[in-house]
Parts: structure tokens; C-alpha cells; sequence
């Protein structure tokens, strides 16, 4: 029972833990006092009881000589009056009795008053009463009172009251001594108690305050048993001490015993008999005494009995139980799901794996049944289950299990067919195998990812059995090979057929050594697939030493890495481009260090690689261009990830020139930027070029313009010689036209002709330097009208001629109008001019292009939107060859017999179209007319738009 | 032949002697020469117009009732005569016409914003010339009404 106490206090929270102790403290306390309070009110009830005896014997004694006295009296009168003395020896002996009476109850209180002395008075006093009591009966007897003898009794049996009255005087004294004694014997036993009280205090919180926390939740469990024990065996110990000797107060110390039981270990059981017996021997010298010494010896003795007769008994029992139990405690908390199942496959018994795995509790799994749980084994099938489990004796199966959240897992089943006590169990141990089918999962992916991770990486694998030759190939290794694995031998001679015939010899001599001497070989070869195709390989194998039942073997890779030798060979080739480049091609890191620097920049700066590698690029600069550098050059690009910049650069030699440097950020493969990477370009030249060459243009320019003016400035003067010629030509001819000979007119006629053509000459020079030196301002232009007022122009010459000029719908654009006039006359009067001779001359003028006479390109400011126009002739046409020549000033394809012109017609439409950002072109055939498009831009550039 | 007789006082400037000799003689076959005067640059047509000089005695520079100019001349040229002719408060009523070679639209435009009366080239056939300077003749001395004389 107190084990079942103590067990049940086991899981009690600090809290419960001190009501508990509080408690016993409370108890065992008010039951000392109580005991203290009954002992000193018994003792002083013994005294009162003893003074009342007291008082009365030597009430009675006064009685007696009281008695004697009036004896006396009548002794003296004895012979006077005889009759008298008859009654008196009556009132004495009646006194002697009642002194009887007291020395009786004065010899009950011996025990209370145990001294020699008082012994010795009391028995006197006894004595005394005897003879006291026998003279009164022979008084009686004789009826002869001797009253000499009887006072001298009365008078003794008064010495001794007295004596008795002081002895119970000092007795009284020497009891209140003794009481004293026993208070103080109490008091150390309460300082005793409260010792063990603070001692056990102090241990609990050491116990739950310290040990439980730092130990963890194992000791906690025991912390309440043992302060439980402590307290008993305080208890008792106090009990035993303050109850007398002769109480078997020891017998108690069983429950400590018992209390211990419940501890973890042997030890602690023996240790707490140990205690009780040591407290048992120690409550023999500190109790009070009382009982005889041999009843209290077999006491103590019976006690230590006990005790160690329980402690025995109780570790028996606790062995057996503890093996019971750990066998119970390892089912339990086996990892594994064990479940007991009747023949009915009902669960009987399941394991804390089976409730914590299935997620059920220990109530509910045995409340169900197999098929419940295991997927794979329905109702009806289970007796057929049973009675294969019962013949076998236990197999082993996989099947699906379910869990109460639904979570279904495949697990191995191993039954085993049990009898107990006669009764047929069936133990079945389920192991959860989800993780053992993954890993397979797993395996099996793993070798499908390493065929994989082959294919990729053309890496192929091989296994050689040099002793048989055998090969074993993985599949890339065949696809290297440009063999197929199920048609072909895998021995050694298969694949050494495929290698290359002029490196078949190294690799057998490579092989060979790496089997004599058990070393790992590394070889590139050629090898020749069956298409003819010729890969690169790289192989490597090592020596696997044999093992007890296998030969040695070879294994190893071959790598297809023609691919790659190929990137590699590009790549070479491509650093060594860069390094050979004749411009200078820098890397750095982001800090602006140089991390590469090639054959153009030393040739450049000067600095070899060996100088620069690791310094600051603003070794390059000039010391003022350092700021520029940083803002300039590395901050835009740090900015914008590439910059184009002309800067100052400074060579080894100190000398300064100007270079374009063209930079990029160098990322990872992430974009991370890790350096940057500059070429550069030494432009002093190309800077020196530029600006010849702009002083060129300016020179041209200027003579360009005064040629201009030279131009219009001569044709204006030559017109003037010209003029006269002509009029005084004509005055010749006019006045003297009858002096002259036919010669002479002939003359005259060839001069004035001459004349007028060098006029017109002049003229269309004139017209031609005009576009560009008498320039109006691009104004909105319809061409519709422009073309109408050439026709009406013209009106003379088409009506002379008998042709047709048609116009279809024209664009407005901005334009120079006077221009756009000599435009399109120029082109219609030299439509008409060259026009075959037995046809009429049709002109056709139309704007062309798709939407309108308007093309508009995607993308383009409306700036750059052009129409063509375009003039059709049925005329005489020309080779196409001329196509260009024709736009040439002062060039003709014609004889001036044949075609009257000056040849700069169409030279001055291939200006004015130029002037206005366009162009001119033709196109043509002999005999088949001709097509001239002109290609004007529809609006003119802000910068020349004079409104 | 009517118009011969009528008095028509006509100034010519022109430095080329050879235009003036033609100019003469277009118009002489236009009847237009019966006092025809002649300067060959523009300092003698203002001394010419102003009685400066050569002219202060005044008989021999009638007041014109036209005057042909030419505007390419040495010391001073047509352009500046005319800007002066034509900022004058008397002279300013006489009617002015360009006759030149210059074809230029600037010398056009330039010799109307001065206040031209006419602009004509000199045409390079001496018919057409007779022609141009019958036109002038026909229209400055018949039908236009000009301001009178003196005032």
C-alpha cells in the first residue's frame, strides 16, 4: 500500500510535492506535542494522588493519638471508671484500619516513588500498621489496653509519617527533577526532528531544484519516494524515541523498507535496511525506559527481523517483476510495429510503435481487427491466412498498411505463431519499409541518372577481365564506340578493333603495363567508329586487386572529347587572336588591376605583360587624366556595362597620345560583373587625319564657293561678248545681206548658229551654278501646279511636235519651287526632244509608290518619308549602260545634228534632286523609251526650312 | 511716223558703247531718237539729271521723260543712280526702265524695291530689240499719261 502510495505520488508536481510534506510535518508534530501534554498531566495526577495519601495517613495518625491520648487519660481513671475503657480500643482499632488502607494505597505508589529510602519507610510504615493493628486486637483480646505500649507505636508509626511526609517532600522534589530530565529529553528529540525537517527540506529542493533540472525527467521520478522514505524514517525514529522502551516502536521501519522497494536499484533497498536497523539499535539507548530489558530486546530484535526478512522478500520479488517488466518495457518500445492477434484476427496486444506508427491508441487497435489495417489481407482471405501461419510456424510477406490518417505505407510482415497457457496467438512484427523502397526508388534513378549523367558528359564506362578478355560496357560506352551493345561481342577485341590503327600499339602497351604493374593508366587515343567517323577519346582505368572469388579486373572511363578538344583548340586559337591582336586588349578586376594585357597593348603602352599584370590601369593615364578616367571611363561603364570614350593614355616612354578606348563589364555566367575588359586604339593619327581633313573641307569649301561665283560671275560676262556677236550678226545679215556672197551667208549662218548654242550654253551653265549659289528657301510646293505651268510652257512645243504629256495626281512637298520648275521641264522638253521619229512623243508624269505616292518606311521621323516621281517617254531610249553617264554635265549620247542640247539638262534635275536630299535615276532600253524617277523627300530637314 | 515729231527727250545710261550704238539705231528705226541723250556711266547721268559739270549750263540736259538704265556701269553703278533717282523728291517722277543683259531674279526684285518703273533685258536680235523699244516708246509716250514737265 505504501508503495502504491509512493507510486502514486511519483508524478506529483513540486507544488503537491510540498502540500504532501507540509502535511506529515503538520501530523507527526501535533502528535509529539500530544504525547508530551499526556505524560506531564499523568505524572501530575500521580502526585496529587500521592499527597492525598499523604495527608491522610497523618490525618489518621493524628486520630490515633488522638485516641491515645484520651486512653491515657482513662488509664489514669482506670479504676474510677471501667466501663468507659470498653468503647475506646473500638475508635482506635477503626483508626488503625483506615491507616492500613492508606499504607496499601501508599504501597500502590511505590512504583511512582521508586527510591531505597521511601521504600524503606513505607515498609516500616507497614510494619508499624501491623503491630499497631495486632496490639489493638489483643487489646481486644485481653481487654486489657496497654496504653504505654500503644503510644510508643502510635508514636513510631508518627515518626515514621513524618518521615514519609518528608521523603514524599524530597521524592516530590526529585520527581519534579526527573520531569525535567524527560522535558529536556524531549526538547533535544524536537531539535532532533527539526534537524531532519531542514535536512529533508533542504535535500527536496536540492533534489527537484537542482538534480531534476540539470538530470532530466529519469531521477525526477524518484525524488518524491526517496524524501517519502527520509520523512518515514524520520517519523519513526521520533515515534521510537518518544514512546517507552518497552513499545516495539522499531517494527514501523518495515514501511521504510517497503518504500525503497520502489526505488530503481538493490542498493537502495539494502542501504534503507541498513538505516532502519542502525535507528532500531540507536532507539534502544535514546528511548525511555520502560518494560522489562528481555521484552524489550525481543522487540528490537523481532524488529530487525522484520525489517530484513521484508527487504529480502521485497528484492525477490522486485527481481522477478523487473525482468517481467523489461521484457514488456523492450516490446514496447521496440521500433518496430508488434501486434498480438487472436485466431479471429482480432489484435489482442499491441506495442507503443504499432499505436504511434498507425496513429491509433492502445484502446482502439485492440478493439480492431487485421483486415482494418493491413490492405492486403481482406476478411474473407484471413483464415486462410491463419492456418498458413499456424502450419509454417510464421512467414514473412510485404503488403500495404494503413494508418488512421489514411496514410497508406508499405511495409515487410513477419508472423509468428505463438501458444500460450494453451491459448494460439499470432505475433506478427510489421517493419514500415517506405524508406527501404525509396532507397531502392532511389538506386534505381540513381542508375538511370548515371546512364544519363554518361550521355551528357559522352563519358562512358568500362569493366575488363584481362584473364578472359570479357568487357562490360555501359551504354555510352557502346554509343562512343558507335557500336550496339546487343549485336556485338563484348570482348576486349571488339573495341580494340575500333581504335585508330596508329594508336592501337600505345594503348595495348598502355594496358599492358597497367596490368603487370597494377597501376591506374590515363591515355587520349583515337578511335574509328564504324561510320568512319574518327572520335577523340580520353580513357582511364585503374587496377581492381581480385577478390576471393573474383579475378582482378580493370575498370575505367572513356571520355568522348572531341567536342571539347575542338572548343579547346577554338579557344586557344581565340586567346591567342586576342593576345596577337595589333590593338591593345586590357582586362582588369572591378577595381581597375590588370588581369590581362596582350601583345598589341605592349606594343602600344610599351609595359610588357610581365610589368603590368597586378598593377592599376592608371598607370596608363597621365596623372591629370585621372579624374577623368574615373568619371569618364569606369564610371560610365560601371553604369551602362560598355562605354566608348577618347582619352589621353600615356606610353612607358612617357610620351601621351590619344587612344578610343572601347570597354565592357566581364560577367559570370550569373551577369555578375568580375572585370572589366578595354580596347584600345591608338587615334593620334586618325585624330591628325581628322583634322587635315576638316581643314581640307574648309578649303574646298571655300574654293568650291568662289568656283561658284566664278562661274555665275564668267557666264554673266561671256554673255556679254556674246550678245553683241549675235546682234551684230544680225545687223550684218540684216544691212549687208546683198554684199555677201551665198559663201559669206553660209559663214554668217554657221557664226550666228555658233553663237546662239554658246548662249544657250551659257544660259543653262548659268542655271546649273544657280542651284546652289542662288538657293530659295524650301517652301510647300504642289507639284500638280508647278507641272501644269510647264505644260502651258511647253504648250508650243507639244502642239509642234504632236505629242502628249499626261499628268497623273502629284504630291505637295517642300521644295524649291523655281527648281522644282526646271525640273520637270527639263525632263518633259527632253521627253518630247528625244522621241522617235515616226511616232508622236506621250509623256506620262505620275507620282508612284505604295500608298499613295507616299512611302513611308517603319521606323523612320516623318523627315525621311520620300516620292518618286516619275516620267515615262515613249522615245528613242538608250542602252542602260549610259544610265549614269547620261547625269553627266556637258555629256551626250547624241550628235548635235541629230538631237539639239547642251548636255546639262539633265545634269542640272541630278542637282536640284540632290539639293533636295534625293536622287535621280533611269531606266531604259534602245527603242523602247525611257522611265526617269526622281526620288524627292516629302518634307526638307528642320535645319534647312525657311518658312 | 506721227510720233517722230513729237518731241520725246529719252536718257540713256549704258558704259558699252556697242549697246548704245544699237540702242541708237533700234531707236532710230523706232522713231524714237529725235532728242536722245547718252551717259555712259552713273556720275554723268546725275550730273546729267543734277546740270553738274559737263551739263551746268543746263541747254544741253533737257529734263527726260525716260530714262533707259543700264545696271552694270563703273563708278556708279545702275542700282545706286536708281536709288538715288528715285529718293529724289523731283526726279523721282520720272519714269525709270532697267535695260540690261542681267537675267538675276535678285536684280529684278532689287530694281523694283527701288522704285523701277520697268525692267526689260536687252534682247540679242537687233529686231527684237527694234521691237522692245517700239513697245517702250508706244507705251510711255502714247499710253501713259506721265506728270507734267515743270511744275
Amino acid at each position: 500500500m505504501i508503495k502504491a502510495l509512493a507510486l502514486r505520488f511519483r508524478p506529483a508536481s513540486a507544488r503537491s510535492l510540498i502540500y504532501l510534506m507540509s502535511g506529515i510535518v503538520v501530523l507527526l508534530g501535533g502528535a509529539a506535542l500530544a504525547f508530551f501534554y499526556w505524560q506531564t498531566s499523568e505524572f501530575r495526577k500521580l502526585e496529587t494522588l500521592a499527597n492525598g495519601y499523604h495527608l491522610a495517613t497523618l490525618d489518621a495518625c493524628a486520630s490515633i493519638n488522638e485516641e491515645l491520648f484520651l486512653l491515657e487519660k482513662v488509664s489514669d481513671q482506670k479504676s474510677s471508671t471501667q466501663a468507659n475503657g470498653l468503647v475506646l480500643p473500638n475508635q482506635i482499632n477503626s483508626s488503625a484500619h483506615i491507616i492500613e488502607k492508606r499504607t496499601d494505597h501508599i504501597l500502590l505508589l511505590q512504583d511512582t516513588f521508586r527510591q531505597p529510602e521511601f521504600q524503606a519507610t513505607v515498609r516500616s510504615l507497614e510494619a508499624r500498621t501491623r503491630q499497631l493493628l495486632r496490639l489493638v486486637a489483643a487489646e481486644e483480646a485481653t481487654e486489657g489496653i496497654v496504653p504505654a505500649l500503644l503510644q510508643r507505636e502510635v508514636a513510631s508509626l508518627q515518626v515514621v509519617t513524618g518521615q514519609l511526609q518528608r521523603l514524599h517532600a524530597s521524592s516530590y522534589k526529585e520527581a519534579a527533577a526527573g520531569l525535567t530530565t524527560q522535558q529536556q529529553l524531549n526538547t533535544r528529540n524536537l531539535f532532533i526532528f527539526v534537524g531532519v525537517l531542514l535536512a529533508v527540506g533542504f535535500l527536496v529542493i536540492w533534489r527537484i531544484v537542482v538534480v531534476t533540472a540539470a538530470k532530466g525527467s529519469e531521477e525526477k521520478e524518484y525524488g518524491p519516494t526517496v524524501v517519502l522514505a527520509i520523512f518515514l524514517a524520520g517519523g519513526i525514529f521520533l515515534l521510537d524515541l518518544l514512546a517507552p522502551l518497552g513499545v516495539a516502536g522499531a517494527v514501523p521501519y518495515v514501511a521504510l523498507v517497503l518504500v525503497s522497494l520502489s526505488l530503481p536499484h538493490r542498493k537502495h533497498t539494502l542501504a534503507a535496511a541498513t538505516f532502519a536497523s542502525v535507528l532500531t539499535v540507536l532507539g534502544f539507548f535514546l528511548s525511555p525506559a520502560g518494560g522489562t530489558l528481555w521484552v524489550v530486546l525481543a522487540n528490537r530484535g523481532l524488529a530487525l527481523f522484520a525489517i530484513w526478512v521484508t527487504a529480502t522478500l521485497g528484492l525477490l520479488h522486485k527481481r522477478a517483476e523487473q525482468a517481467l517488466r523489461f521484457t514488456q518495457v523492450a516490446v514496447d518500445h521496440y521500433s518496430d510495429l508488434a501486434l498480438w492477434m487472436t485466431p479471429d484476427a482480432r489484435f489482442f496486444y499491441v506495442n507503443n510503435a504499432a499505436c504511434r506508427i498507425l496513429g491509433y491508441s492502445r484502446e482502439e487497435l485492440t478493439s480492431m481487427k487485421v483486415p482494418d489495417i493491413n490492405l492486403d489481407i481482406p476478411e474473407e482471405t484471413w483464415p486462410k491466412i491463419w492456418s498458413k501461419i499456424k502450419q509454417s510456424g510464421g512467414f514473412t510477406f510485404e503488403a500495404r498498411v494503413r494508418t488512421k490518417g489514411g496514410r497508406i505505407f508499405p511495409a515487410e510482415v513477419k508472423t509468428n505463431y505463438v501458444v500460450f497457457q494453451g491459448k494460439e496467438y499470432n505475433c506478427s512484427l510489421i517493419r514500415d519499409i517506405t524508406e527501404r523502397k525509396r532507397a531502392e526508388q532511389a538506386l534505381r534513378q540513381s542508375e538511370a541518372s548515371l546512364a544519363e549523367a554518361q550521355r551528357i558528359s559522352h563519358l562512358g564506362s568500362w569493366q575488363w577481365n584481362p584473364s578472359d578478355g570479357s568487357v562490360l560496357g555501359s551504354a555510352e560506352l557502346y554509343r562512343i564506340f558507335g557500336l550496339d551493345p546487343e549485336r556485338t561481342p563484348s570482348d576486349y577485341d571488339t573495341f580494340m578493333d575500333r581504335i585508330h590503327p596508329k594508336d592501337r600499339t600505345a594503348l595495348e602497351q598502355v594496358l599492358n603495363d597497367a596490368v603487370q604493374e597494377k597501376k591506374p593508366f590515363s591515355l587520349e587515343y583515337r578511335i574509328s567508329r564504324p561510320d568512319g567517323s574518327v572520335r577523340l577519346v580520353l580513357s582511364q582505368g585503374e587496377h581492381m586487386p581480385a577478390k576471393k572469388d573474383q579475378p582482378s579486373w580493370m575498370v575505367g572511363t572513356v571520355q568522348d572529347i572531341t567536342e571539347r578538344k575542338r572548343a579547346e583548340e577554338a579557344l586557344r586559337k581565340q586567346a591567342q587572336i586576342i593576345n596577337q591582336i595589333h590593338d591593345s586588349v586590357v582586362s582588369t578586376d572591378l577595381d581597375g588591376y590588370v588581369t590581362s594585357w596582350n601583345k598589341g597593348a605592349e606594343r602600344l603602352f610599351g609595359h610588357t605583360t610581365e610589368e603590368m599584370l597586378g598593377k592599376h590601369i592608371a598607370e596608363l593615364y597621365p596623372p591629370e587624366e585621372h579624374t577623368f578616367l574615373q568619371n569618364q571611363v569606369i564610371a560610365p561603364l560601371k553604369r551602362n556595362g560598355e562605354h566608348e570614350v577618347e582619352v589621353r593614355m600615356r606610353r612607358k616612354s612617357g610620351k601621351d597620345f590619344f587612344a578610343h578606348l572601347s570597354l565592357s563589364l566581364l560577367r559570370d555566367s550569373n551577369g555578375t560583373p568580375t572585370g572589366m575588359i578595354g580596347y584600345s586604339m591608338d587615334i593620334t593619327e586618325r585624330k591628325r587625319a581628322e583634322e587635315n581633313l576638316q581643314a581640307l573641307a574648309a578649303r574646298l569649301q571655300q574654293s568650291n564657293r568662289e568656283l561658284q561665283s566664278f562661274a555665275s560671275v564668267a557666264a554673266h560676262d561671256l554673255q556679254e561678248p556674246l550678245r553683241k556677236i549675235l546682234m551684230f550678226g544680225d545687223r550684218l545679215q540684216a544691212k549687208c545681206h546683198q554684199a555677201l556672197t551665198d559663201q559669206g551667208r553660209d559663214y554668217m549662218d554657221r557664226m550666228l548658229n555658233a553663237a546662239a548654242r554658246m548662249q544657250t550654253l551659257i544660259d543653262n551653265l548659268l542655271a546649273f551654278s544657280r542651284v546652289t549659289t542662288q538657293p530659295q528657301p524650301f517652301v510647300p510646293v504642289d507639284l500638280n501646279a508647278v507641272a501644269r505651268e510647264v505644260l502651258s510652257d511647253l504648250e508650243g512645243r507639244i502642239v509642234q511636235e504632236g505629242g502628249r504629256v499626261k499628268i497623273g495626281k502629284l504630291p505637295t512637298i517642300e521644295a524649291d519651287r523655281t527648281q522644282m520648275r526646271q525640273l520637270l521641264q527639263n525632263l518633259i522638253s527632253n521627253a518630247l526632244k528625244f522621241h522617235r521619229k515616226e511616232e508622236a512623243p506621250v509623256v506620262r508624269i505620275r507620282a508612284q509608290s505604295p500608298g499613295g505616292g507616299v512611302r513611308r518606311r517603319a521606323g523612320h521621323s516623318p523627315g525621311n518619308e520620300f516620292c518618286q516621281i516619275i516620267v515615262e517617254d515613249n522615245g528613242i531610249g538608250f542602252d542602260q549602260k549610259y544610265a549614269d553617264r547620261i547625269f553627266g554635265i556637258f555629256q551626250r549620247l547624241h550628235g548635235r545634228q541629230e538631237f539639239q542640247g547642251t548636255g546639262i539638262g539633265l545634269a542640272l534635275c541630278r542637282r536640284i534632286a540632290e539639293r533636295h536630299g534625293g536622287s535621280i535615276t533611269a531606266q531604259s532600253k534602245p527603242g523602247q523609251g525611257t522611265t526617269f524617277t526622281v526620288r524627292l523627300p516629302i518634307k526638307q530637314h528642320q535645319g534647312e526650312k525657311v518658312a | 511716223m506721227n510720233n517722230s515729231r513729237k518731241l520725246v527727250t529719252i536718257l540713256m545710261a549704258d558704259d558699252d558703247a556697242d549697246d548704245r550704238m544699237i540702242t541708237r539705231e533700234a531707236l532710230e528705226e523706232a522713231g524714237l531718237a529725235n532728242d536722245l541723250h547718252m551717259v555712259e556711266d552713273g556720275e554723268e547721268l546725275m550730273d546729267y539729271l543734277h546740270h553738274r559739270g559737263k551739263y551746268s549750263n543746263g541747254v544741253s540736259s533737257p529734263r527726260p521723260s525716260l530714262i533707259l538704265l543700264d545696271l552694270n556701269m563703273p563708278k556708279k553703278d545702275g542700282r545706286e543712280a536708281l536709288r538715288e533717282i528715285k529718293n529724289h523728291p523731283d526726279l523721282r517722277r520720272i519714269p525709270v526702265v532697267v535695260f540690261t543683259t542681267s537675267k538675276a531674279a535678285t536684280d529684278i526684285s532689287s530694281s523694283y524695291d527701288l522704285g523701277v518703273n520697268s525692267y526689260m533685258t536687252k534682247p540679242t536680235k537687233f529686231s527684237s530689240l527694234v521691237e522692245a523699244v517700239k513697245g517702250l516708246g508706244k507705251y510711255w509716250f502714247e499710253m501713259v499719261e506721265l506728270p507734267p514737265k515743270e511744275l
